[in-house]
């Protein structure tokens, strides 16, 4: 018995470009180049691979926002997604929790008894522009699945998925019994190139729009951001006259952590 | 107030080269002044193409010139320790039948005619140089064995570095806010780190220039033009450092490639790019639509990319003027300035030979190639420098 | 309408974790009563003798896994304007789904307490701080406990509160650890990155450079011009159109600087520049800099790091 993936992705400001605070007092990220979140492409690419595996028999990529946020569904797409989803979520800025209760609607409304059920919802751990991390989870706890975080590993098991995720410590791995929300760590998967045949192939995917309304789901935000400034300047360091010298001002403790590890 | 006989705005490598050549040229007083640090603006995007190909003379010059100091670039600024990154690949130039095919003939016959090396080659002798690539359609392929590509950033901060060894002072992240005039004359500098007086002030502002044009109210014609760079990797055909340098004028997009880190290609239009509504460095989107319409333009020439993936891209910025030919010189009838801009994407092959005559001609010595033809005038007379194959890099 | 705080304590090596003593102290800046969290006896023990705590919440003796805490926090939300941990793993995985559960939102990694509404933490990993007002009834949070300093594990005198125990989320089950193992040689993640520009000249000498950096744990990583020369494989590169990384250790050997290459790596911890060039860029942003043979400070290095892994 197979299974689809849902894979969510973010549309975020690229992760080279400086974001500046501009004169009234926020980030505008009109004209700054934009492009998937790592963690989501590596979510993107782990997907492919199991479906690959035959684990899955589809993967469906889906982002909130506006339309604008097609571009990265169409990146998913040439990486081998077979369709994707844009929910236009219009004026609203919902919060985590916000985006969390459109994917628990989408995949309720789209579990259809005639095809294969979503089975594993794997995205990126954390959103390089936000760095909250908090969507995974949330939409866990709204499905009552298991969950694993920060994965590096992951494969098909008898019931579910057996995931080792990063921690404090090292690593654990976890058997999750059933569908199961994992967010996914750079670790997990390094992204296959977007091919030149495969942007041909991926225009003729499916691309759907979903009005966020049709969810009935609130969308607002229990977090405002009151204020952004610019963080303390990196203060100038020091020269020192060698290796010696450098030893002394770090410490060999902290300069050989890994060594023996 | 300090004062300095001459100041170089801009540190990117033409300012550089402007810098390291008044020094070694015996001026012995020289600030350069830049609002980020050497090499951060454009410089750092350039693709680093180096070759003497130009269907405009005077750019040949010019091109020969440099070329020898790439070739000899510890030499050139006198430091063992110097390296432009110089990989000598030389420059393979095609065209199909067509429009391209004449203006093709008449420059490799004008380089030659300079005594430049330039080899005709057969179909054949071009596959055996660059054999991932076809020539089924090519009516014409030169080779200019004597070219290849370079690393700007180390260039500007080699030029940079003999300048200030020669005495010549570099502030960096300092911007100028405006000029010191006395009547037609500039005088001086006022910037966030003071105001410094002049003997003579060399403009080398890039895409920045209309802040200049600003200051002393006079239409400098230039445009930032934002233009993609793709990384093509394809394990099957990867494109080494011993294949050469690559310009397609059989291609719609008149592309140019060369290889990237010996195995991946660097490949890029040498046509009209997106005009920008304002100077800046950041970063552009690259559309997948782009992409693909690119790479099906490599596909026809290199086969094997038809599987190609797409490694990385990025985008680089030109200062752009309307025959995409750099102005040199002064402007009007204003003592004391010489500018230095709009090289629209061949800055960096020209730049020991622009500096050079840029700073011949501040110091009051002949150029060795006559700043004449550059000319800020040269939009009001109508003598544009315009190149054979038309608006596009390839000048 | 209740403004209490709760921490999610942490034992560590037999005794409260110096982590959950630093949120103590964070969520002490609020202003309102503290309650903690805890899971054992010996831990619930402990936890009354810290400096501003109020109550001692004892759950069930074991260390519930995140769904079973989130499911804990769940049942007790409602006492709380405030709930929070360190944001270390247990923390990042049982607060956000408390939340969803409850309907409240999360916020990760604050750096400071601002009033007992406002918070601050970084967006863009961390080149924008930004304070965020929180508007609903329970905020449930993750602290950056090196912002904050530890409050004091004796002097206090709370009580203890057992909680009813519920049934655990038995869908995900621990099947094993593994220690860390840093070999290093993923450079995203690396706490140790060695880093070679056009400065090392050729090939072979990067490989040297690679020798150094396995002999120390580090990932390898190399500046744009090092990869154009093709003295390093394009996955190496580290800056724009390359990596972005942030170790806590970022040593730059004959890598000049140029803004395209900081970019990638500016946000180390502590960078250590080795060029021959004294203006070289890096080091405006390097925290320690020597001006010299980058292959005299490599060899140096190297016989330190082969010293003190025999030494292990």
């Amino acid at each position: 018995m197979t299974m689809k993936i849902l894979v969510p992705v973010k549309r975020v400001v690229d992760a080279n470009v400086r974001v500046r605070i501009g004169s009234a007092g926020g980030v505008d990220t009109a004209g700054l180049k934009m492009s998937l979140n790592p963690f989501d492409e590596c979510a993107v690419e782990q997907a492919l691979r199991l479906r690959e595996a035959g684990v899955a028999s589809s993967v469906t990529v889906l982002t909130c926002g506006r339309p604008v946020c097609q571009d990265v569904l169409r990146t998913a797409l040439a990486m081998g997604a077979d369709n994707a989803v844009l929910i236009d979520t219009a004026n609203a800025s919902p919060d985590s929790l916000g985006i969390a209760r459109l994917l628990h609607a989408f995949i309720t409304a789209d579990t259809d008894t005639d095809t294969d059920a979503y089975g594993l919802v794997l995205c990126g751990k954390q959103a390089i522009d936000d760095d909250i991390g908090g969507v995974a989870a949330m939409l866990a706890a709204l499905l009552g699945w298991p969950q694993a975080l920060n994965a590096s590993a992951m494969e098909a098991a008898a019931r579910g998925w057996l995931v080792t995720c990063g921690d404090d410590a090292g690593t654990a791995t976890w058997r999750l019994d059933g569908p199961a929300v994992v967010s996914a760590d750079l670790r997990l998967a390094e992204p296959r190139r977007v091919t030149l045949p495969s942007i041909v192939k991926a225009k003729q995917k499916p691309l759907r729009t979903v009005d966020a309304s049709t969810f009935n789901v609130p969308l607002g935000t229990q977090i405002r951001i009151v204020d952004m400034a610019e963080p303390p300047v990196r203060q100038p360091g020091i020269k020192v006259a060698d290796t010696t010298a450098l030893l002394g001002a770090i410490g060999s403790g902290r300069l050989f952590q890994n060594v023996g590890a | 107030m300090s004062h300095y006989d001459f100041i170089v705005i801009g540190a990117g490598v033409i300012g550089a080269s402007v810098a390291h050549h008044l020094a070694a040229l015996g001026a012995k007083s020289v600030l350069v002044v830049d609002r980020s640090t050497i090499g951060a603006g454009t410089t750092s995007q350039s693709s680093g193409l180096l070759r003497t190909h130009y269907s405009v003379r005077q750019n040949v010059e010019l091109a020969r010139s440099s070329w020898h100091a790439f070739n000899n670039f510890a030499d050139y600024v006198d430091d063992d320790e110097a390296s432009c990154g110089l990989v000598k690949c030389g420059y393979m130039i095609c065209a199909p039948e067509g429009d391209k095919l004449a203006p093709l003939q008449a420059s490799l016959d004008a380089q030659q005619g300079m005594g430049i090396e330039v080899q005709l080659l057969s179909k054949a002798e071009a596959r055996e140089r660059l054999p991932i690539a076809q020539f089924d359609d090519a009516a014409l392929i030169g080779y200019e064995p004597e070219a290849g590509f370079a690393d700007a950033y180390l260039v500007a901060t080699g030029f940079a570095r003999s300048a200030r060894r020669r005495g010549v002072k570099i502030m960096e992240n300092t911007t100028v806010t405006g000029l010191v005039r006395d009547g037609r004359r500039v005088t001086g500098i006022e910037t966030s780190a003071g105001t410094f007086s002049c003997g003579a002030l060399i403009s080398t502002q890039n895409i920045w220039t209309p802040e200049l044009a600003g200051w002393i109210g006079v239409p400098l014609p230039v445009k930032p033009e934002r233009h993609t760079v793709l990384a093509l990797e394809c394990d099957a055909a990867p494109y080494t450092f011993n294949m050469p340098a690559f310009k397609d004028l059989g291609s719609p997009g008149m592309l140019y490639f060369r290889s990237y880190g010996g195995s991946q290609m660097l490949v890029s239009e040498g046509v009209v790019g997106e005009t920008l509504n304002a100077p800046e460095t950041e970063q552009g989107d690259i559309s997948l639509d782009y992409v693909g319409e690119v790479g099906a333009q490599v596909a026809e020439r290199f086969t094997a990319y038809e599987m190609a993936g797409l490694a990385s891209s990025w985008t680089g910025v030109y200062d752009v003027t309307p025959d995409w030919n750099p102005v040199l010189g002064p402007v009007g009838d204003i003592e004391g300035l010489t500018v230095g801009f709009g090289f629209s994407g061949h800055g960096f092959k020209l730049s020991p030979g622009i500096g050079k005559i840029l700073a011949q001609h501040a110091l009051g010595h002949a150029s060795d190639v006559s700043l004449a033809p550059y000319s800020l005038d040269r939009f009001a007379s109508g003598a544009l420098l315009v190149g054979k194959y038309g608006s596009g890099a390839v000048s | 309408m209740t403004m209490r705080s709760l921490v999610v304590g942490e034992w560590k090596d037999g005794a409260i974790a110096d982590a959950t003593l630093r949120v103590i102290r964070a969520v002490s800046e609020r202003g309102v009563p503290v309650d903690v969290l805890t899971f054992s006896s010996v831990m619930a023990n402990a936890a009354v003798c810290v400096d501003g705590v109020e109550r001692v919440l004892l759950a069930s003796d074991d260390v519930p896994n995140p769904e079973t805490l989130a499911a804990f926090l769940q049942h007790i939300a409602s006492d709380y304007s405030m709930i929070a941990a360190s944001h270390r793993t247990a923390g990042r995985a049982a607060l956000p789904r408390a939340a969803a559960l409850t309907g409240n939102a999360f916020l990760a990694d604050i750096t400071r307490v601002v009033t007992a509404q406002r918070f601050v933490r970084g967006l863009y990993a961390g080149s924008v701080v930004a304070t965020i007002e929180s508007t609903g009834a329970t905020l449930f949070a993750t602290i950056r406990t090196s912002s904050f300093a530890p409050a004091c594990a004796t002097g206090g005198e709370a009580s203890i509160v057992a909680l009813e125990p519920i049934a655990p989320f038995t869908a995900t089950v621990l099947i094993d650890r593994q220690a860390a193992m840093q070999d290093g040689s993923d450079l995203a993640s690396a706490s140790v990155v060695v880093a070679g520009g056009r400065g090392l000249a050729s090939k072979e000498n990067m490989d040297t450079l690679g020798t150094l950096a396995r002999n120390m744990g580090a990932a390898l990583g190399a500046s744009r011009a090092a990869v154009d020369a093709g003295y390093a494989p394009n996955a190496a590169q580290v800056g724009q159109t390359g990596k972005t990384v942030a170790p806590d250790i970022y040593l730059a050997f004959g890598i000049s600087g140029a803004i395209q290459h900081l970019a990638g790596m500016k946000d180390s911890q502590i960078i250590v520049a080795v060029n021959k060039d004294p203006d070289a860029p890096i080091f405006s942003v390097a925290d320690y800099g020597i001006v010299g043979d980058l292959f005299d400070v490599l060899g140096e290095l190297d016989a330190h790091a082969r010293a003190t892994g025999d030494a292990q």
